[in-house]
């Protein structure tokens, strides 16, 4: 049985030695909360670091990724907005992620609303609930209402 | 140590069972691993050590964020990696724990939400801090002493820093682009002959009146930690974003050319299109310019920085198609750091060797471009491998810093305003909303403060992964499960059931725990950059050993402003810690001293590295290691934290 109690005894000096360090500084301190007004200064700053020089992402790579990290935003989203979503800042946070996707123009990309489709399924939306937020995030363009629901149908 | 659960010898029994049935189980379905990731301590951020839980190519871990609060965030591994095993040269432990595809997708799932809705929460808490400083300038109108400095991303591609803005009613540039001369026909046919410039002045006359929203404190209290306040729209992000399309509109109306030094027109053989890329750039002006026609009528609250970039991909997707070479936007953001190649450690020949290669990239590239349309992800891949390659070869032909980091895929060129447009609202009315946005942002902290103020032992970087995974636990059982059943969920699905209380709240014991007491398959130990390189061949023997343990004649280790100066590496070696943890010491003595002197002139920077690296050379003589030295960039190796 795997329930854990640590052997402090054994661990004593190292504990000291690494509560004394903690004491110090802690946790991983975020740099971006250094300064908080570079995070805001731009949606574009999805910074691609050296780790990727050597393997960048392809085309069909990143727009998978799109895909699913729209479908796992909007899940959040309608989880967290309890009775009203607010469709402005709903769509900024969608710019923010279409932006690390190179893409400005989301709302001319039918992978949005696949994503978005697949996100309301994940947070388990249902019945009329859905057909609302399909009106309402689509703007009622029958293309855009139908690449929702094939992202809502979609299996992964 | 406290742990509450009653754990009498029968409960132990049954519990024994379920883990029994649930491995059985396990084998009979698809098993997925996850990672829990243990990072050595070493000096400064995270001296203590940190952790970490990886899913897939995603890592998920805590940090302390200012105001004494903590936070989920989430980085690519490769990112992860390079930035803990590599920049702090430090080791990673990466024990897998195996899990049912089921725990698997719940449990990530469970992260990807909580990650979402902190980001959410944290950004509304900036962003009201914005707000209230924007007040203030638009109530002491351009007169304040500390400018509101209002970002307007994109506006530097055709607008200088320096120029007095809002020009539509003043002097526009004498030189035009014809690229968005035809652009703006083409709107005018489509739309009318004064769309653009009545959208300027209704936008103009917005932000003259534009009124604080009419919000009471308790609107901004999150019920629970998965809630975000639904007014997140704040009057900041309003007015930017306005403003932001103002910029856009202008732009296009005065028909701009793109700023000297936003974009780059390569002459060299590797930017050469031949006449099937010619032709796919061709057709994507096309494209690009359908979009912003359906963009300037678009419902989205931020259509301003898109307008921006996507008509300067226009300018340079037409000039590609004129040219024959490729000319593409700078993508690097405005703050990117450079470096000087020849001061950074590498082995002869290695940028030449890396240039290469983003040079193969980029015509593998430009040698998939497809046939059919070309996707704006499309575009931006070959973009940013245009970037890679010009930013390196012509630093190595040049002889100039080069940008390693900081290339973003969209162009950043933030143009930071000093002051905002004047506002018909009254001083007073302005300075109110200013006072009452204060006291919301007090309210809301106090309401973030209820679910993530940090504590050093009690809610950290470690406690954190552990209450979320068992939060993600709960979400699998009914809501009236109690923490018997999730401890019981934990047993099933990750073969154990880890208290993070005491002494697991510390990193390297939580690392131990998880060891222990869940279903791990393997242990990995991802050796620190230059421990890595000291295991290879081409620094074995003693008297490579002897040249790279001190920091004067190693050739591994440059010393870097980051650290506290010390004279002996002691991560590496056991038995002569203390003697060399003595001579540390005294240089960090040193350190401090001539820290003291230079008090009035370096805001005691000095004197806090050397107080840092008296506390690092203190833990040697007791044998225990903190300090490895780190590094301002490094080549990226072979990743190791592959799924």
């Amino acid at each position: 049985m795997n329930i854990h109690t640590a052997p402090i005894s054994k661990t004593l000096p190292g504990v000291i030695a690494v509560v004394l360090t903690m004491v110090l500084s802690g946790c991983s301190f975020s740099d971006s909360s250094k300064s908080s007004s570079q995070s805001s200064a731009s949606i574009s700053k999805s910074i691609s670091s050296p780790s990727r020089w050597s393997s960048e992402s392809s085309s069909p790579d990143k727009e998978k990724k799109y895909l699913d990290e729209v479908a796992d935003y909007t899940a959040a989203y309608v989880h967290s907005s309890n009775e009203k979503m607010n469709y402005e800042s709903f769509q900024r946070g969608i710019a923010e992620i279409a932006a690390k996707a190179g893409i400005a123009n989301w709302e001319n990309n039918p992978l949005t609303y696949k994503g978005i489709g697949k996100g309301l399924k994940k947070a388990g939306v249902k019945g009329v609930e859905y057909e609302t937020y399909q009106k309402n995030l689509s703007g009622g363009d029958y293309g855009k209402m139908n690449d929702i629901q094939k992202g809502y149908e979609s299996r992964h | 140590m406290s742990r509450a659960f009653p754990s009498p010898r029968a409960l132990k029994r049954g519990l024994a069972a379920v883990a029994l049935l649930a491995a059985a189980s396990l084998a009979a379905e698809p098993s997925k691993s996850l990672g829990y990731l243990y990072v050595d301590a070493s000096e400064g951020n995270s001296s203590g050590g940190h952790v970490a839980l990886q899913f897939d190519g995603a890592v998920y871990h805590f940090q302390h964020v200012e105001p004494g609060l903590i936070q989920l965030f989430r980085e690519n591994a490769g990112d992860f990696e390079y930035r803990y095993r590599y920049l702090e040269n430090r080791n990673l432990e990466v024990s897998r724990i195996t899990v049912s595809e089921d725990t698997f997708r719940s449990l990530r799932d469970h992260f990807e939400q909580r990650y979402q809705i902190q980001k959410r929460q944290f950004e509304l808490f900036q962003a009201l801090g914005h707000e209230i400083r924007l007040f203030r300038s638009l109530a002491e109108d351009g007169r304040d002493s500390e400018p509101a400095e209002l970002p307007i991303p994109g506006a530097a591609l055709f607008f200088e820093p320096q120029e007095p803005p809002f020009s539509a009613n003043g002097n526009p540039p004498t030189a035009r682009s014809p690229v968005l001369s035809a652009l703006r026909q083409r709107v005018q046919a489509r739309y009318g002959k004064d769309f653009i410039a009545g959208k300027i002045r209704a936008i103009d006359h917005k932000l003259r009146h534009l009124a604080p929203l009419r919000l009471n404190p308790g609107d901004f209290d999150p019920p629970t930690p998965d809630s975000v306040p639904s007014p997140d729209y704040t009057y900041y992000h309003r007015y930017r974003d306005l403003l932001t399309l103002r910029f856009a509109l202008q732009a296009l109306e005065e028909t701009r050319r793109l700023r000297t030094g936003v974009y780059h027109a390569p002459k060299a053989g590797a930017f050469r299109l031949d006449d099937r890329q010619k032709a796919v750039l061709c057709r994507f002006q096309k494209t690009l310019s359908d979009g912003i026609v359906e963009l300037l009528d678009s419902r989205r609250p931020d259509p301003g920085y898109a307008l921006m970039v996507q008509m300067a991909r226009l300018i340079v997707a037409a000039r590609s198609c004129e040219s024959g070479f490729l000319v593409f936007l700078d993508l690097f953001v405005d703050d990117a750091q450079a470096f000087s190649l020849a001061k950074l450690p590498q082995p002869p020949g290695f940028w030449r060797q890396l240039a290469k290669r983003q040079q193969a990239a980029l015509q593998q590239n430009l040698t998939n471009l497809p046939k059919r349309a070309l996707t704006e992800t499309g575009y931006s891949v070959l973009e940013t491998a245009a970037n890679r390659y010009l930013e390196l070869m012509s630093g190595i032909t040049e002889k100039r810093p080069v940008r390693l980091f900081g290339l973003a895929s969209l162009p950043d060129r933030t143009l930071n305003l000093s002051h905002p447009p004047p506002s018909d609202l009254s001083p007073a009315t302005l300075l109110g909303a200013s006072r009452r946005t204060r006291e919301i942002r007090e309210r809301y902290l106090d309401s973030l403060k209820r679910f993530y103020r940090y504590h050093l032992l009690s809610r950290n970087c470690v406690t954190e992964i552990f209450h979320t995974l068992e939060q993600g636990l709960a979400r699998t059982l009914p809501p009236s499960a109690g923490p018997k059943a999730i401890r019981e969920a934990s047993v099933e699905r990750l073969g154990g059931y880890v208290d993070p209380a005491m002494p697991n709240f510390i990193p390297f014991v939580s690392s131990r725990a998880v060891r222990r007491h869940y279903r791990v398959l393997s242990t990995r130990r991802l050796l620190s950059y230059r421990r890595e390189r000291l295991e290879s061949g081409e620094w074995k023997g003693l008297p490579a050993r002897l040249r790279e343990g001190n920091t004067v004649t190693a050739t591994l280790y440059q010393f870097n402003g980051a650290d506290s100066l010390f004279l002996f590496f002691t991560d590496d070696v056991i038995l002569p810690r203390p003697l060399y943890g003595a001579a540390n010491l005294l240089v960090a003595v040193l350190q401090s001293a001539a820290g003291l002197s230079l008090l009035p002139f370096d805001h005691g920077q000095t004197l806090q590295r050397g107080a840092l690296g008296m506390v690092s050379s203190a833990v040697e003589l007791a044998f225990f290691n903190i300090r490895k030295g780190s590094y301002r960039y490094l080549p990226p190796g072979e990743p190791g934290l592959i799924p």
